[in-house]
């Protein structure tokens, strides 16, 4: 070893692109190619249980989308520090936490709705996702990409929501968004509303519908 | 550092939790009075669409509704063994009591005013077992304490399309008018197995239609309505006088 | 003949030969050809190389004269109970003869409701029958056939079966648009996601019913719709007659013999002068139809004999630890349990359905079994649904590859100790 070589090169390291190659995936790959519910079959609960009417499935969708990009977020900054024996549970802690957070507010500004979410609101924070993005994708990845993948998750289980509820709220109840849809001509003419979409097998059935429509077209086939 | 270290996680699980449990108990606390407001503004609505004061899903601003609520409703701790009003209570004591008998005696009445604050309707809550779930809603009453003003449930787990038809509104609308005595006897209104026969005028006055296929249901709310009304029978006794 | 054979030979070859002109419709064609003549097939290069002429089309066949006379005891107990449901409403001073309104059919031929007689409960029971038979077939072939097309298989013959079952356990005043709801349903996610005939979990018939009994249930369920009648909704105003069991749902009734025996002598349950779903009355000609298929060793005896054990068994056995106070249909005498309801058309013509049971002997004897012993659950426990026999037959089905399983396991497991005995 020599003096000379000891010298340091300071090279001025590249700044990352907010919106790289990485930053991109993050948040396109759940939208569809690897989509929890149709791809992971992840989070299909409370996909059961909230999609009655489009109000809930998008609060529902906006309250896993915020929960998951949150926790993301906080634990991608401290992934360094936690120490691997307790990683789990201090997801956990950071999880309820903000799901918590979410649950009072909901509490506080949206009464109606959370009354109708009930237990489902709390209960996102066993919601697998939002443990698998912490685990598969938060502590090895820094917060900004980690937060967009939490985002992209989030609205990967959103919009699978959305059409679930759309459907579900059209064809049980006759409405979209507590507007009446179905015209009271038809219903004269003795169309009636489908019992069984509004029961959660209806839900169970669409869900697997949606898997069956979202493979065939994105080509994704299980290995036997 | 050594973050595997003992020492290094135990003082981390200290500082996580603390810290946590800090923003829980700060969002918590600023919120409280929010949430209750909220969820008081829920039951004056639910009270309010009993009385047919406004119909569910109402489109006027918050403010307004409760507004309406101050000027035309007035909340009472009724003692279902004496029929009198409770003063000293509240009707937030009363939705905190736990005791069982303590909530059957101490029952809330909401009874909402006319414009020249007389009794114009009395809004009495109701609650009992149907098929799958417990049922529970308000019955409203005109002011002679006698003839139905409305029917609304806004709690229920009924099967959708046979007994969760109870929320159908053109069949809440055939409760109104019915009458719950009958020659000075409190007979309550029965929800009949299939049509009431006009012709019978009997029939006509103190049933309603049934819900086809939600038999269970029914007798559920025939029997609860009886009960519920027999329990406020003291209270109402003061009105059917006059 | 002859000449019909030659007509087909020369239509063939527009469909067979790939790149004639409707190549791409050869599985319609074929389904018609098929339906026609038995087919002249010879044993391929590579197997199956037994051929018998009793293929898949040959046993749906027999099936279905099998359920004839339970179609036609539909046909005309359909319109029997209309009229004596008109009637009495005429007694009662609720309806007039000159209020009738006469259906499509009923117009048609000239005829009022005074004084029915044969052929106006036949024409009645065509008047309702004949659409449901319509868009049953018409819905579920059509679906079958494009599902072929596009997979280019031969369509197969599994649907002439369900297609009928379906317009016979459903109430006969079905409005037709659910009926076709249920049917597409069914066919799609019951059958072809599956792979299609011989591949699906369910009896495709039985999931229309629990389709359409969950999704319209007021249509399905309750006591005003086992009438049909000639309003818009296919019923008769403001009348309503509860089903044999919906008799003694209530859990008020503590002897239900006799209560049932208020309404209906043995004999009209027995020969089905009664209402229900269109097909399931006749006790009668169920067993007529039991008869022709163990005659023609289409269907499982031991299904159908497990099944009746099961059923009777289990009534007999809760009858034995019945708590005091337990009304209902508990307190049947446990082989009315067989009079009433559909159960003896259930284990009959659908839990003996060859895809969806079990395959092994031992096994038909536990799902024939099991399906009784929860028609009786839901019969006696369940506060809400009087019958069980739709909901056991589908959860049997999920079953039957387990019950297959654990057989073949224990006969594994046999054998091995014999073998190292020796």
């Amino acid at each position: 070893m020599t003096a000379t070589t000891a010298a340091p090169v300071v090279t001025a390291r590249p700044k990352a692109p907010l919106f790289g190659k990485a930053e991109v995936k993050a948040i396109k790959d759940p939208l569809w190619d690897n989509n929890p519910i149709a791809l992971q079959v992840l989070g299909i609960c409370s996909a059961l249980a909230v999609t009655t009417r489009v109000d809930k499935a998008i609060v529902m969708g906006l309250g896993v989308t915020l929960v998951t990009a949150l926790s993301n977020v906080m634990i991608s900054c401290i992934r360094n520090l936690i120490p691997n024996k307790i990683r789990i549970i201090v997801q956990l802690v950071v999880v309820s936490s903000v799901v918590i957070v979410f649950d009072q507010f909901l509490r506080a500004y949206m009464y109606d709705l959370s009354k109708q979410l009930s237990v489902f609101v709390g209960l996102i924070i066993t919601n697998c996702i939002v443990m698998g993005r912490l685990e598969a994708y938060a502590m090895s990845n820094p917060p900004w990409r980690s937060f967009l993948d939490g985002i992209g998750n989030g609205l990967g289980y959103m919009w699978i929501l959305i059409v679930v509820g759309t459907i579900r709220e059209i064809l049980g109840s006759g409405t979209l968004l507590g507007f009446h849809v179905v015209p009271q001509a038809l219903y004269d003419a003795g169309y009636v509303n489908n019992g069984l979409m509004v029961l959660a097998p209806g839900a169970f059935l669409l869900l697997g519908v949606i898997v069956w429509v979202q493979r065939s077209i994105s080509g994704y086939s299980e290995k036997h | 550092m050594n973050v595997n270290s003992n020492g290094y996680v135990l003082g981390f699980a200290v500082v996580v939790c603390v810290a946590m449990s800090a923003a829980l108990a700060v969002t918590a606390n600023l919120l409280k009075p929010a949430q209750d407001a909220a969820a008081e503004f829920d039951r004056q609505k639910n009270v309010m669409a009993a009385a047919g004061l406004v119909t569910e899903g109402d489109p006027r601003p918050r403010p307004e509704l409760e507004a309406l609520y101050r000027a035309r409703v007035v909340e009472q701790v009724v003692d279902v063994t004496t029929g009198e009003v409770d003063a000293q209570k509240t009707p937030a004591e009363v939705a905190a009591m736990r005791k069982p008998e303590d909530r059957e005696r101490y029952r809330v009445v909401a009874v909402a005013k006319d414009a020249q604050g007389n009794d114009e309707v009395f809004v009495l809550p109701i609650s009992g077992k149907g098929l799958w779930s417990t049922l529970y809603g308000y019955l409203a009453l005109e002011k002679d304490a006698d003839t139905v003003r409305g029917i609304t449930f806004f709690k229920h787990g009924e099967t959708p399309g046979l007994g969760g038809e109870v929320d159908n509104p053109e069949w809440k609308a055939k409760w109104k008018g019915k009458t719950v005595l009958d020659g000075g006897d409190l007979v309550s209104v029965a929800v009949k197995k299939g049509r009431v026969d006009p012709a019978i005028a009997r029939e006509q006055a103190h049933m309603v239609d049934g819900l086809s296929g939600a038999t269970i249901t029914c007798n559920g709310v025939t029997k609860f309505v009886k009960k519920d009304l027999l329990a406020f029978k003291p209270y109402l006794q003061k009105f059917w006088t006059k | 003949m002859k000449f019909l054979r030659n007509g087909v030979e020369k239509l063939r070859k527009l469909y067979h030969a790939p790149g004639s002109r409707f190549h791409k419709l050869w599985p319609a064609f074929d389904a018609f050809e098929t339906f026609l003549f038995a087919p002249s097939h010879t044993a391929p290069k590579h197997g199956p190389h037994v051929r018998d002429y009793v293929d898949l089309k040959r046993a749906m066949n027999t099936v279905i004269i099998a359920m004839l006379p339970c179609l036609l005891w539909a046909i005309w107990n359909t319109g029997q109970q209309h009229f004596l449901a008109w009637q009495g409403l005429v007694d009662a001073g609720k309806a007039t003869h000159d209020a009738y309104v006469a259906g499509w059919l009923q117009s048609l031929l000239g005829m009022d409701s005074v004084s029915p007689g044969a052929p106006e409960y036949v024409a009645f029971g065509l008047q309702r029958m004949l659409p449901l038979l319509i868009v049953s077939y018409g819905v579920g072939l059509g679906i079958e056939v494009v599902f072929s097309i596009l997979r280019k298989e031969e369509v197969s013959e599994g649907y002439l079966v369900s297609g009928m079952l379906i317009a016979l356990i459903v109430p006969a005043s079905i409005p037709l648009w659910q009926l076709a709801f249920g049917v597409a349903f069914a066919v799609v996610l019951g059958k072809e996601v599956f792979g299609g005939t011989g591949m699906n979990v369910f009896n495709p018939a039985m999931l229309v019913r629990a389709f359409l009994f969950f999704a319209f249930a007021a249509q399905m369920s309750g006591d005003a719709v086992w009438v049909a009648g000639n309003n818009a909704s296919h019923l008769i105003d403001g009348f309503s007659s509860p089903t044999p069991l919906a008799i003694v749902k209530s859990n008020e009734v503590l002897d239900a013999t006799a209560e049932l025996a208020k309404h209906h002598s043995t004999a009209d349950l027995f020969f089905g002068n009664v209402s229900g779903s269109a097909g399931e009355m006749s006790k009668f000609c169920v067993l007529l139809g039991a008869a022709w298929l163990l005659l023609s060793g289409i269907g499982s005896w031991r299904t159908m004999l497990g099944g009746v054990l099961g059923l009777v068994g289990s009534a007999f056995l809760l009858q034995l630890f019945l708590p005091a106070g337990f009304g209902g249909p508990a307190t049947l005498m446990p082989f009315e349990h067989l009079l009433v309801g559909g159960f003896l058309f259930g284990i009959v013509f659908m839990a003996t359905d060859p895809v969806s049971s079990p395959e092994t002997v031992t096994g038909q004897w536990i799902y024939g079994a099991l399906i009784g012993f929860v028609t009786i659950l839901v019969r006696t426990v369940n506060p809400a649904y009087p019958e069980g026999t739709m909901l056991s037959i589908l959860l049997l089905n999920a079953f039957a590859p387990t019950i297959d399983h654990f057989v073949v396991a224990a006969n594994i497991r046999r054998r091995k100790v014999r073998l190292e005995r020796q």
